[in-house]
């Protein structure tokens, strides 16, 4: 039985309706799991994993260091759990467990990074933009979206972290302006401007495929 | 058919890339394999010893310091007294010799049987002896206390009594046969002092503590007797190293207490011992210059 959370619900994100209920979901979890029900704890990976994982691995564009990075904040998540007292929502803190982690990384291995992609995963979405792009072209899909990928992957790679993580968070993991904020430690504006700054370079990297 | 996205052109938005983008994505079977190496790490880090510093849980005192809005001023204060104390503690260089109780002496019947560790005894006469050793303190090791180290009570001082003084002086003289203790301070109530006229006694410094008043007159009347300063036990083995250790000792209970012993019962007393460091002063003497060799008398 989830304990009587409601009074101990953190403060009030400036978030979509769907988060708030999903982080006060969470924190019901985040008060099992500190009153020393460790196998809770489970539910907060199964939930978190891939997005977690796809944040990082956007970042770093190597799939190995993202699940190792990925581990390594949900280990630092639960050695710390017990100081979390829902003061921002727990994916917030999550994500900038794993966000820290992967800067980190990102600095250290600035000048040796490669790239290991995972495959595209076909959605009805995906396929249909994938269609369009291949319709004219004379080059099998497979291989027009092994090359895609590449340069996608190196359009982002040339952006500043700072710059990356802000595309990351509003475009591919889809949070909100404030949202990114809270997990960037930076104003709205700031994200705002980043993200405007961010999407200029990548069009003028990708303008083969923009219209 | 053009979606928001594509056009006709074959060409579409920068939000339907990163589309593409977010789905790279890993395959099904990644993630039990995720799983199982995030259990091993999580076992590892449990497991892992982890440093102390991450066992003060700083956050949480930081926390608790908050409240009185102290967390700095305090640390600066605390690190500042530290400085102060161990600057004013600090002797100085060029300061004279005090006592500093070795690990282990022992004074046989026959003479003086010291232990390496007595050679590092140093003597500080600044100090005072009084400083090093607390009147009353009766803290000698178990060995040899009945044999002929005879101890005074120590009696309560009063709240009029001057200040005790240095005990070290009075059981050279009472070892010289210069007065009794009682007699030698006006009264002041008895205190510790050895009476070698036996020749025998023993004193255990095992207590490791600071040098009691037993110990410390034992001591020093036992190398005033044995350097053949007034009627003592005659010293049966003069080595240099050792006169020179109980030169040292003697000078220090006598530095600033001059007029309780006889300037004159001093020097005789001495006169044999730095007859001997002469000769090993002797080599610092000899000095070599370019292809001479000098040697200052």
């Amino acid at each position: 039985m989830i304990p009587a959370a409601a009074k101990f619900l953190p403060k009030p994100l400036v978030a979509s309706p769907e988060r708030q209920i999903e982080a006060a979901g969470d924190w019901a979890v985040v008060l099992q799991v500190q009153a020393g029900d460790v196998a809770a704890f489970d539910q907060l990976i199964r939930k978190y994993r891939e997005r977690v994982y796809a944040m990082v691995y956007h970042l770093t564009a190597n799939r190995e260091d993202a699940a190792d990075l990925t581990q390594d904040a949900f280990i630092k998540a639960f050695q710390s759990i017990h100081r979390f007292q829902g003061q921002s929502a727990f994916f917030t803190w999550l994500y900038r467990i794993a966000l820290n982690g992967a800067l980190t990384h990102l600095r250290r291995t600035k000048l040796r990074s490669f790239f290991s992609l995972d495959k595209v995963q076909e959605d009805p979405a995906v396929a249909e933009v994938l269609n369009h792009l291949t319709d004219k072209g004379d080059v099998p899909r497979e291989v027009f979206v092994g090359e895609l990928q590449q340069k996608l992957n190196e359009a982002m790679m040339k952006l500043s972290i700072s710059h990356r993580t802000v595309v990351t968070l509003f475009e591919i993991d889809g949070l909100s302006h404030e949202e990114i904020g809270a997990i960037m430690h930076c104003s709205v504006g700031t994200v705002r401007s980043r993200l405007h700054y961010a999407k200029q370079v990548l069009q003028a990297e990708l303008s083969a495929y923009i219209r | 058919m053009s979606t928001p996205d594509t056009n006709g052109t074959g060409n579409v938005s920068l939000e339907a890339l990163l589309r593409l983008k977010r789905a790279e994505r890993p395959a099904a079977e990644f993630w039990p394999r995720f799983e199982q190496e995030l259990r091993a790490k999580q076992l590892a880090a449990i497991v892992a010893k982890r440093p102390w510093w991450v066992a003060l849980r700083l956050p949480q005192v930081n926390r608790a310091l908050a409240r009185w809005q102290v967390q700095l001023p305090l640390g600066a204060a605390a690190a500042l007294a530290v400085s102060v104390v161990m600057l004013v503690d600090r002797p100085a260089a060029d300061a004279p010799l005090a006592f500093v109780p070795a690990p282990r002496a022992t004074v046989g019947s026959a003479g003086l049987a010291m232990t390496r560790a007595e050679a590092a005894v140093v003597v500080r006469a600044d100090a005072g002896l009084s400083a090093v050793a607390a009147p009353g303190a009766t803290t000698t090791g178990s060995r040899g206390r009945e044999s002929a180290l005879q101890t005074a009570p120590a009696a309560p001082p009063a709240a009029d009594e001057p200040a005790p003084q240095p005990v070290v002086p009075t059981a050279v003289a009472a070892l010289t046969g210069g007065p009794q203790p009682a007699e030698a301070w006006g009264g002041l109530p008895p205190v510790d002092f050895v009476d070698l006229a036996s020749g025998e006694a023993a004193v255990d410094f095992e207590g490791g503590g600071a040098l009691d008043w037993v110990g410390l007159t034992a001591r020093v009347a036992e190398v005033a007797a044995t350097s053949g300063w007034g009627g003592g036990v005659p010293a049966s083995g003069r080595d240099g190293r050792r006169e020179r250790i109980r030169a040292r000792l003697v000078l220090a209970a006598n530095t600033g207490e001059g007029e309780r012993v006889p300037p004159g019962q001093l020097r005789d007393g001495l006169a044999s011992g730095l007859a001997d460091d002469r000769g090993y002063d002797g080599s610092g003497r000899i000095g070599v210059g370019g292809d001479r060799l000098t040697l200052k008398f």
